[in-house]
């Protein structure tokens, strides 16, 4: 039922959909659009796996993603309880790339202390530090402020509350999906990624 | 694999469409100009922005018999702020999420169905969309991710894309595109997120970029000497603000665009200091190269996130016997606006009274150029209250003005008002960077607020009030129709109810509670000799946002209104 779904043809997507009431196929319907006939090349290229789109990896150091020290490792002694997020993105330890090719990769850090901090949560931070996806699961918008109770973390959108002590549960919405989780271990200091995000990358795609 | 797909991809280019089931009549300049009765050719309905059908078998004595005779749900949640347009008997929707929607207006059997995924990671302030626009045998729709398309009419089949945007940026589009004589103009949002805004023109056959028109000049360019040269805001003009995100209205006889520009950014004025134009104006373009021919600027310095994004509608308003070309706008900041238009594009202040409670402007000189209570503006390190709050008097729903009874139908919100003190917030590419944290953003009402929400029905000839309609307990968030029929149908309330009211008396003779509230503008057209009135209903969006804070403040009911698109069609009952 749908026609033009998306605005590029996937190469790896049944054309042969059925559309609507007209009785034209997919198929058909896409003939004619000469500008689409390169899009395909494009997606091809696109989906190739690549190192800086890649989704974290155990092992990956977290790089700063902004400010004066971009691209330089993040460490525990650069946070402190209370304050603002930071943005990181993870890095190949190998390789050093940093995999900053999708916005999903972006990672908040913040520290809390450890009386907020839930049994849940705990294995996967680190001296305080716990890392979850920056983007918001409401509207897509980075999470950037930190709640006056050193604890939650707000989106600054439309104020979408995320309890950082607690598995980035919702606790104000309008979000209703809660920030997913990048468990995280310290090695002499350095932020390290210890597993693969838990939980989903942004907002539900309706 | 991927290689034999490809090859049959390029195969199918030589292919035609078969696809004759409907019958679809291209829109030309002659027939946007002078709209038939029976079709709702662009989002307010003519190029003056009257949001009025002539239509009139739907009518204060037969008005009680207005029964749903189809719906039709658009799969998809938050707000819904589209118009339908109809064009013989084709109906296009848009709704949330990057979707268009071709239905049967007589029937409601879909068509075909447009639908762009985001792309991966994407974010925007808002999801929303404000409808297509009509030329040819080609439906124009802006995706929230910063792509303008053309689709078939006929199949919903991609013609062209062409970028308008960076999304990356913090730029986005909710924007209902405008032709005008083949060209296609899109203005993107993002004033929070220290986009300098623009409106872009592109060829409706190509897809490719015609003109460019920054709203904040350029150092050196006429209006620069508004913004500050030197010293720590030198780069000020350069995050702006001032976005096109409301389509304009256009003049034919005098080949003129009047287009709205929004809020200042970041939304405190003491970091941009001078009257930086042309924020909060409504600027006169020619269409065909973008230059900017005349403006107004309603208030200078802006700092109160009062967006002019509203285009002042086209009326010839009588004045000593005489029908002068006039523009009638009720502003976001408060006030209610009569210009004269000249024909050379020149923007002459006539007239501006306040409309709802408003405590800034202590007075307007014989220019319209206000003066300010201080106490009421505020800045960077310096809280202030001021009314009406940041979703002014009125925010971006359309008012209708109606020929027949000479008057304007605006959906306001009085007796609301806001407190906010600024800061400095470094802009990060992709990051809210307004001045002010959204918690920070207070709402400022009565405990228990007699009322917000209204309607006002303006005599422009006059310039007086001859009715007014107050929403107990609810904002007003929808948009007005007015018909030939005496009638103006009117949603917007947290209650879900649509409502048809006596355009002379602003006495309610129908109502039909709906599934969501309405926050997207009626139309009306008719198929085979019947008329319709068209509206979705889908809350969400600022109308979402405030309700919950009005639940928090004043107690009021729900706190969530039901979120969900429905597209209704009305007709007589027989």
């Amino acid at each position: 039922m749908h026609a033009g779904t998306g605005n590029r043809i996937d190469p790896d997507r049944d054309a042969d959909d059925e559309l609507g009431t007209c009785g034209c196929t997919r198929r058909s319907l896409l003939a004619g659009a000469l500008a689409l006939t390169l899009a395909p090349l494009q997606v091809a290229a696109q989906n190739e796996p690549s190192a800086r789109n890649a989704r974290p990896r155990p092992g990956d150091r977290l790089v700063f993603s902004d400010g004066e020290r971009a691209g330089q490792p993040v460490s525990v002694a650069d946070l402190a309880i209370g304050v603002a997020p930071r943005f990181a993105y993870p890095a190949d330890a190998a390789t050093q790339t940093v995999r900053d090719g999708s916005r999903l990769n972006q990672v908040l850090l913040v520290r809390l202390e450890d009386k907020d901090i839930s049994d849940q949560t705990r294995p996967h931070s680190a001296e305080g530090v716990v890392a979850y996806s920056a983007i918001c699961t409401h509207y897509g918008c980075p999470v950037t402020l930190m709640h006056e109770n050193k604890r939650a973390v707000i989106c600054n959108c439309h104020g979408s509350t995320f309890d950082a002590g607690n598995n980035g549960e919702i606790t104000v919405g309008p979000a209703t999906r809660r920030l997913a989780i990048l468990p995280i271990k310290s090695v002499d200091g350095a932020l390290i990624v210890a597993a693969p995000f838990i939980g989903r990358l942004g907002p539900p795609q309706e | 694999m991927k290689k034999s797909r490809f090859a049959a991809l390029l195969g199918m280019m030589v292919v035609p469409a078969v696809c004759g089931a409907i019958e679809y009549k291209p829109v030309t300049h002659e027939r946007l100009v002078s709209p038939e009765p029976e079709n709702w050719l662009m989002a307010k309905g003519n190029y003056y922005g009257w949001n009025y059908s002539s239509l009139e078998q739907i009518n204060t004595r037969n008005v009680r018999r207005l029964v749903p005779v189809w719906s039709y749900s658009t799969g998809v949640g938050s707000g819904h702020e589209a118009p339908a347009l109809v064009n013989n008997g084709v109906m296009f929707v848009t709704t949330p999420y990057n979707q268009v929607l071709a239905l049967n207006a007589k029937t409601g059997e879909l068509i075909w169905k447009y639908k762009r995924e985001f792309p991966e990671g994407f974010g925007a302030l808002h999801v929303t969309s404000r409808g297509v626009a009509l030329w040819g045998d080609k439906v124009y729709f802006a995706n929230l991710d910063c792509v303008l398309t053309a689709l078939d009419a006929k199949t919903g089949s991609i013609v062209w894309e062409s970028e308008v945007c960076d999304w990356k940026e913090g730029a986005y589009i909710t924007s209902v595109p405008h032709v005008v004589k083949g060209k296609v103009f899109i203005g993107p949002s993002g004033g929070e997120f220290g986009i300098r805004g623009n409106l872009q023109a592109f060829d409706a056959e190509t897809g490719k970029r015609a003109w460019q028109r920054y709203s904040v000049p350029a150092p050196g360019e006429p209006g620069s000497e508004t913004w500050p040269q030197e010293g720590r805001w030198k780069d000020a003009w350069k995050i702006g603000g001032g976005t096109m995100w409301m389509q304009g209205n256009y003049d034919p006889k005098t080949d003129l665009l009047y287009w709205g520009v929004g809020n200042g950014s970041p939304w405190f004025g003491d970091q941009r200091p001078g009257d930086n134009l042309y924020v909060a104006s409504v600027l006169a373009l020619n269409p065909n190269d973008g230059n900017i021919k005349g403006h107004f600027q309603y208030h200078w310095n802006d700092s109160w996130d009062w967006a002019g994004m509203n285009a002042p509608t086209l009326i010839e308003v009588e004045r000593d016997g005489k029908k002068v070309p006039s523009l009638v706008t009720p502003q976001r900041n408060g006030y209610m606006y009569w210009l004269d238009r000249q024909d050379d594009g020149r923007i002459d202040y006539v007239r501006g009274v306040p409309y709802v409670k408003q405590n800034v402007f202590k007075s307007l000189n014989a220019e319209g150029r206000p003066t300010y209570n201080e106490q009421h503006k505020p800045g960077t390190g310096k809280q202030a209250t001021y009314c009406p709050s940041l979703w002014g008097g009125k925010d971006w729903p359309y008012e209708s003005y109606n020929p027949k009874t000479g008057m304007m139908y605006v959906p306001i919100n009085d007796n609301h008002c806001m407190s906010l003190e600024g800061k400095v917030q470094e802009r990060v590419p992709g990051q809210w960077s307004a001045g002010v944290d959204i918690p920070d953003i207070k709402l400022l009402v009565d405990k228990n607020p007699a009322w917000i929400g209204g309607i006002q029905a303006w005599d422009v000839n006059t310039g007086q009030t001859v009715w007014k309609e107050k929403y107990e307990k609810s904002w007003n968030w929808g948009s007005i129709l007015s018909t030939g029929g005496g009638l103006i149908f009117a949603g917007g309330t947290s209650d879900r109810v649509f409502r048809a009211y006596d355009a002379k008396t602003g006495r309610q003779l129908w109502q039909f509670k709906t599934n969501s509230g309405i926050i997207a503008p009626p139309t009306s057209f008719a198929v085979d000799g019947i008329q319709y009135i068209a509206v979705t209903s889908g809350w969400g969006v600022d109308a979402a946002f405030v309700q919950g804070l009005m639940h928090d403040l004043s107690g009021w009911e729900p706190k969530q209104v039901a979120q969900g698109g429905v597209i209704w069609v009305f007709a007589l009952q027989d």
